[in-house]
């Protein structure tokens, strides 16, 4: 038996840990999985690194302040999530993990990635959101088999232009950061199905036209005042938000979208709707709370599949509305 | 729990855990405007711990230690 095996046996003993490892530490050789989550847990004993087969390690809703450097020893992991815990910086050794697949530092403080973060070319999916991450390397192009990436809340300015290699990619989560602008390479995402860039403070967006896999793309809280590509190019896309931002008017081109079913573009300045929004024949919601609308277009009542309409804080009557037979949900409040 | 429950969740809105709780109880809207009765603006800085609090009552089931946590989180932002 492992003498490593028998000090984390008297850790866990020690702080009260509540584990799934089986009772009988002969056995733990084998171990594959190890759920440590919500555990008070501040520190990691070094004794966790002989667990050489493990694959998934559960440390979620934690206190740890950091990972110990023994992590290098867990070549077969391929799952480690580190959930909402304190950690402030992640050690080089991560970088050891080759076969890292899934890794989840959702909610702690990072302020950077060691350069070594940057090795881990196996992962398919990341989420990093949550911290205080200013700057992503020029490497994060190593990283061009993911699948899913979230970097949401960090305190990014800007990024690497260095997507046009991850064409896998099918999740992008860039919301709640500081960002202005957004690399080109965006663009060439083959694969993107969901774009959230909410709460940055984008004003020109670059064209999402190449993007006809899309199907949420989520505009909220920017500083945008007009899409200026033709959006109906977007042609797979379902849900599309923009709300508040500063648009006065919504492109005709939308009307095409024919698989939209959920439009959201509250707390703008939209004067008028689109004359074609009928022509969106499968739209099941439409929030347009908090413009500067008066009436609705005469081709609103072809909205026929329309379920649920948010248009209080406009200026519409009750009366326009009482045509459409659909709706099953109508807020009008202080319109 | 006393203490966590008194804690405010949202400085605009000014409302404690409890507060958010029965505001989230007493309404049929989406977590996107259900909100809005909790925060009375148009912010979003308290959405980790709010969200959080409306999906687990949406569950069925609050986590205090996880709330509290969270909005420890947002302050420390």
């Amino acid at each position: 038996m492992k003498k490593e095996f028998v000090d984390f046996s008297k850790w866990l003993r020690v702080n009260n840990i509540k584990t799934t490892l089986p009772t009988n530490i002969e056995e733990w050789e084998s171990v594959v999985s190890i759920n440590l989550s919500n555990n008070q847990i501040r520190e990691l004993p070094e004794s966790l690194g002989a667990f050489s087969n493990l694959s998934i390690l559960n440390l979620t809703n934690n206190r740890l302040r950091k990972l110990p450097t023994c992590i290098k020893n867990l070549k077969k992991l391929r799952n480690l999530q580190c959930e909402n815990n304190l950690l402030e910086e992640l050690p080089s050794e991560i970088g050891a993990l080759e076969n890292l697949m899934v890794l989840n530092i959702n909610g702690n403080r990072l302020k950077e990635l060691p350069n070594e973060f940057y090795n881990l070319k196996n992962m398919t999916r990341l989420t990093l959101a949550t911290n205080f991450i200013e700057h992503i390397s020029e490497k994060l192009k190593n990283l061009n088999k993911l699948l899913y990436l979230s970097l949401d809340t960090n305190l990014l300015k800007e990024l690497p232009d260095v997507f046009a290699d991850m064409s896998a990619l099918y999740f992008l989560d860039l919301s709640y950061n500081e960002l202005t602008s957004l690399p080109n390479s965006i663009s060439e995402i083959a694969e993107l199905q969901t774009l959230l860039l909410e709460g940055n403070q984008i004003k020109n967006l670059p064209s999402l036209e190449s993007h006809d896999m899309l199907i949420k793309l989520n505009l909220n809280g920017n500083n945008l005042e007009n899409l200026d590509f033709d959006i109906s190019k977007l042609e797979d896309l379902q849900i599309l938000t923009l709300d508040n931002n500063n648009l006065k008017n919504l492109p005709d081109k939308i009307c095409e979208l024919k698989k939209l079913n959920y439009l959201s573009v509250s707390e703008n300045s939209l004067e008028k709707l689109p004359t074609h929004i009928g022509d969106l024949e499968n739209l099941l919601e439409l929030d347009v709370e908090e413009n500067c609308l008066k009436t609705l277009p005469e081709s609103f009542s072809n909205l026929r599949k329309l379920k649920n309409l948010y248009l209080g804080k406009n200026e519409i009557k009750y009366e326009d509305v009482l045509n459409i037979h659909t709706i099953e949900f109508c807020d009008l409040a202080k319109t | 729990m006393q203490n966590q429950e008194d804690k405010i969740i949202c400085e605009c809105g000014n409302k404690t855990v409890s507060q958010a709780i029965e505001i989230f109880q007493n309404t049929d809207l989406p977590y996107k405007k259900a909100k809005k009765l909790v925060t009375e603006c148009n912010q979003t800085c308290c959405r980790r711990p709010l969200m959080a609090l409306f999906n687990m009552i949406e569950f069925g089931s609050i986590d205090y230690e996880q709330i509290d946590f969270l909005i420890e989180q947002k302050r420390g932002r």
